[in-house]
């Protein structure tokens, strides 16, 4: 992914504008005495100004930007995006200004890493990088800014606010309807029956196999789990952190074993659906926006739990 | 860049340099216009590098000590300029000792040198220094310090920015240091040219140097000026024999003619003298426009020599300036045309007249004796000698007569009787001369007409050379160079000019002083040279004034006079005094086209490496980095072996303190979370990481294994 954008003079730094004031003063020097040194040595200050208000920009200009970001993030957490610079430049500045990162030195072509640390929970599509350049006086800064489209974007997660999940007695436990091939070693052997086509051959039961002579393979069935409804309501008074909580409750109640349905609604409407990690979690909740989320109804038996002022 | 950088520590050791460089250089600039003493040169040249060094080591911690000497050297240095400060006279008088204490005070500021800020108020300092020796400075002797202070200045605004730079965390790989030298060159080349290039242009466009504004004038007379000998009279040491002060000047008239000695500047000027006065630089004049520098006039003409009958002299004396009254001949004030002040400083190089020069019309006179003389025909003089490195500066008012304004004069007041009668008698000549002149005249309205019309008749008629025939006794000069030579110098031509003015009734007399003299457009001062000494003439116009004419010359009227920027002529300048061998061009222009066809194929090269660069992420250059040091140091990092453990390996070498160990682990802690952690490490972390790996890359430059660490492979071989 990468980027471009027209270099733009931001302004004198520092230096630079002492040197003008004392440019200004020499000038004036220079015409109540009639001192010519002092003209020349304007003119090589005016010189050297001119010199440090040009030389950043072709330099600036011909840096060609690329950026590699994660897919995921989180809200108040630093994230390391990776910037490519080519073309030959020396003494540049590089940051991410969206989301904000700090400034980094960086002599074109190299490529490296910089931190940015998101602020707001949401879908970057776009980082928007500024290079600068005063070099090589540092007397005048230009800067050129760069937006790079994301694909896929960035998907920053609100920060977990912690939270703890607690399943709620005598409500309908569900059974796991994934397959996990013992991955976790708490599916239950329901029993064996023949093999067809498209079963996985770790599930093969060698000894039903032997004694019956055909192809025999172990029918699991999930544990029996809680199975809760997350209805994440974002149009409370800080969404932010009603996001954070719905994050929180939701990784802890996968920790916990339980089946989690969040309940958004996405710029494309309302959504409900699974979620079964912890980075499923961070994406949804970063697509979430505010809005009235799916109301149900949902499965009968499931616990549903509404995170937001509104909720 | 943060806000706070240059209150930060400065550990760039090639930054100091290059500031302390174009300190010292700036101060040599101001010294050698004559300030300070040898404690100051002293100072200047073993005090600036020894407190750069002292402030270098304490840069971490500022001692009590030193502190306490900081504020006492300033006070002593305070002290020292307020004594001057009371003995002064004059704020010209202040003009030395502050460029001094400032000097002093550089020193003092020195020690302050310990972070950025200090390094740049020092920088900006030299920048003010340089500005001081430019106002002192009137010859070309500034040149070498000021190419040293131009070029370390730009250094250490390269140097400084990168300093800048380097304290932020990097993407990429630090530059190799060792490359950083012929980087720097290679830079520092690039931008001198570029400075050059633009500084040029710009000199060329910028208006010059004025002297209206200032709030004093320079003047001096060397210590042991004498007296004149005779109070108000002409004197001039460089005719030798023919001094007209010599009849009471047994000791110091006895002897020829100077080479630089111009025999106009005497009580007579004959025209039948042959040769000129050489090329020696006999004074510089700083003004704001081209004019001509009038001496003395000549009133009385027969036939061969002119004489300045006029004895009557009146003192002048007052504080500082001495006001310049207005005298009978120059007749009424001037009414018709505007005027302007031409301020004049004179910077007198050869001990000659004491005629203090003038463009017309003095007003006042900046002299530092207290009684100078003025002749009724306007022209002043000194009542002691103008040696070398003598100074004074004249206010004129200058009538900005153009042709307009000079045409109409006539016609609104008439000449006064007073000069009529003195200027305007029919002058010893032959008829012929004034046939001539009439003739010539014929079909001219106005007495600028006739002036004109004269001067074109001898610019077509007449040549100007400097070997004539001498003149034949008894002949009248004029009548020689009009009829019968028909070429001569200017004072044939100036005396012709006046004779046939004056046989036309029109007020007119002969003038000599000197040219305006070569423009130096660096110190914006014109070199006046002996050879510039000159003879024109001056004709009177009603409510206008005395106007000066030369066919030989051209003698700008007020009102067009001017340079156009303070850069004209510089290139002429320096062809005519800068000798260059011939067979450096040819080499120059070959170094050249080397350099141009290398820095092409260097972009070449460097396109095609830029396109080749593999993207690789912060925490993989470092751990190459690591590894890299490390087998520098004779262990490679084996197949499969983790970040942490071989920087365990490497930790094991007794060699190694145990900060260092830790250092190593941490680095590699952070590296391998960087790869494979959660969350990457921070900035602080990150800069933490490649500090260490910098200082490893110095620390590990030998190509030494450790007897107790063992390569890779080395247990199994056991």
């Amino acid at each position: 992914m990468s980027g471009r954008g027209a270099p733009a003079p931001v302004g004198l730094r520092r230096a630079g504008a002492v040197l003008l004031a004392l440019g200004f003063a020499l000038f004036l020097v220079a015409r109540s005495t009639g001192a010519g040194w002092d003209v020349v040595v304007l003119c090589a200050l005016i010189a050297v100004l001119v010199a440090g208000a040009v030389l950043p920009l072709p330099a600036l200009s011909r840096v060609r930007l690329a950026v590699e970001v994660p897919r995921d993030a989180t809200a108040g957490r630093p994230v390391a995006m990776e910037l490519r610079l080519t073309g030959r430049a020396r003494g540049l500045q590089v940051r991410v200004r969206a989301p904000e990162g700090d400034w980094s030195a960086a002599d074109s072509p190299c490529a490296g890493e910089t931190t940015v640390v998101p602020a707001h929970r949401g879908v970057v599509s776009e980082v928007v990088v500024d290079l600068r350049s005063s070099s090589p006086l540092g007397l005048v800064v230009w800067r050129r800014r760069v937006p790079v489209p994301l694909v896929p974007p960035l998907e920053v997660g609100p920060r977990s606010i912690a939270m703890s999940f607690r399943a709620v007695p005598g409500r309908a436990l569900t059974r796991h309807d994934d397959v996990r091939a013992g991955a976790d070693g708490d599916e239950l052997v329901r029993g064996v029956r023949d093999y067809v086509d498209g079963d996985p051959i770790r599930r093969l039961h060698w000894p039903a196999s032997a004694s019956t002579g055909r192809l025999m393979v172990r029918e699991l069935e999930g544990p029996r789990r809680p199975h809760v409804v997350i209805v994440v309501d974002l149009r409370g008074t800080d969404p932010e952190r009603d996001a954070g909580r719905a994050a929180g409750l939701a990784r802890d109640a996968l920790r916990q074993g339980a089946r989690v349905d969040l309940a958004t609604i996405e710029r494309d409407g309302p959504r409900l659906a699974a979620v079964t990690s912890s980075i499923q979690v961070g994406r949804r909740l970063a697509r979430a926006v505010v809005g009235a989320p799916p109301a149900g109804p949902f499965p009968p038996g499931v616990q549903v739990e509404r995170i937001g002022d509104r909720g | 860049m943060t806000p706070k950088s240059t209150t930060e520590v400065e550990e760039s050791v090639a930054m100091r340099v290059a500031v302390l460089a174009a300190l010292v250089f700036a101060a040599i600039a101001v010294m050698r216009e004559g300030v300070g003493g040898p404690s100051l040169w002293l100072a200047v040249l073993v005090g600036y590098p020894t407190v750069f060094a002292l402030a270098y080591l304490a840069r971490h911690r500022r001692p009590a000590m030193l502190r306490i000497l900081v504020n006492a050297l300033a006070l002593v240095v305070v002290l020292g300029f307020v004594s001057a400060f009371t003995a002064a006279g004059s704020i010209a008088d202040l003009q030395l000792p502050l460029a001094e204490v400032f000097l002093w005070l550089l020193l003092v500021q020195g020690f302050e040198t310990t972070h950025r800020r200090g390094l740049m108020v020092s920088l900006l300092a030299s920048l003010v220094l340089v500005a001081i020796a430019g106002v002192f400075s009137i010859s070309m002797a500034i040149a070498p310090p000021l190419a040293g202070w131009a070029l370390a200045s730009l250094c250490a605004l390269v140097l400084a920015h990168r300093a800048e730079l380097a304290r932020l965390p990097r993407i990429g790989p630090r530059p190799d240091p060792r490359r950083d030298v012929p980087r720097g060159i290679a830079v520092g080349a690039a931008l001198l040219a570029v400075v050059v290039l633009v500084g040029t242009g710009v000199f060329m466009l910028v208006p010059v140097a004025g002297t209206n504004r200032a709030l004093t004038f320079p003047a001096q007379l060397p210590s042991g000026s004498q007296a004149v000998p005779v109070l108000g009279g002409i004197s001039n040491p460089s005719l030798g024999n023919a001094d007209p002060s010599a009849p009471t000047r047994s000791r110091r008239s006895s002897g020829g003619r100077a080479s630089f000695g111009y025999f106009g500047f005497s009580d007579r000027l004959d025209t039948a003298v042959r040769g000129r006065p050489d090329n020696t630089l006999v004074m510089r004049v700083r003004a704001s426009a081209p004019d001509f520098w009038r001496g003395q006039t000549f009133d009385q003409w027969n036939g061969r020599v002119w004489r300045a009958t006029e004895t009557r002299v009146r003192p002048l004396q007052g504080g500082q300036p001495i006001t310049v009254p207005r005298v009978e001949d120059d007749g009424p004030p001037f009414g018709i045309a505007a005027t302007d002040d031409l301020i004049q400083t004179y910077y007198v190089e050869q001990s000659g007249p004491n005629a203090i020069f003038a463009a017309a019309t003095p007003t006042s006179v900046y002299f530092p004796d207290r009684t100078i003389f003025q002749v009724p025909d306007g022209s002043l003089r000194a009542g002691v000698q103008l040696e070398r490195d003598s100074v004074y500066t004249v206010v004129s008012r200058r009538v900005l007569a153009t042709e307009a304004v000079l045409r109409t004069s006539g016609g609104i007041t008439t000449v006064p009787d007073e000069i009529r009668a003195r200027y305007a008698q029919p002058p010893t000549t032959t008829d012929r001369v004034r046939r001539l002149a009439a003739s010539v005249t014929a079909t001219a309205p106005t007495p600028y007409d006739k002036v004109r019309a004269l001067e074109a008749w001898m610019g077509r008629h007449t040549r100007y050379t400097l070997d004539i025939p001498p003149l034949p006794r008894g002949r009248d000069a004029v009548d020689q160079f009009l009829f019968v030579d028909r070429s001569g110098f200017c004072e044939q031509i100036g005396t012709s000019l006046v004779v046939m003015l004056r046989s036309l009734g029109i007020p007119a007399r002969l003038v000599v002083g000197y040219a305006t003299g070569e423009r130096n457009p660096f110190t914006g001062l014109y070199e006046v040279r002996a050879k510039d000494a000159h003879a024109w003439a001056e004709v009177y116009f009603p409510g206008v004034g005395w106007q000066g004419f030369d066919p030989t010359a051209q003698v700008p009227l007020a009102g067009d006079s001017s340079i156009d920027a303070a850069g004209s002529g510089a290139l002429a300048y320096l062809e005519a005094h800068v000798s260059v061998p011939g067979w450096l061009g040819p080499i120059v222009a070959a170094l050249a086209a080397v350099a141009v066809v290398m820095l092409a194929l260097r972009t070449l090269v460097r396109r095609r490496r830029a396109r080749t660069i593999p993207l690789t992420s912060w925490s993989a250059t470092r751990a190459a980095r690591l590894e890299r040091l490390g087998s520098r140091r004779g262990r490679p990092r084996a197949p499969g072996e983790t970040l942490p453990r071989y920087a365990a390996a490497l930790g094991a070498d007794p060699s190694l303190d145990d900060a260092t160990r830790a250092a190593l682990a941490d680095a590699a802690a952070v590296v391998d979370r960087a790869m494979f952690g959660p969350r990457p490490p921070g900035p602080t972390e990150r800069t933490r990481v490649d500090a260490l790996l910098d200082r490893l890359a110095n620390e590990w430059t030998e190509h030494r294994r450790p007897a107790d660490l063992l390569p890779v492979g080395a247990s199994d071989s056991r």
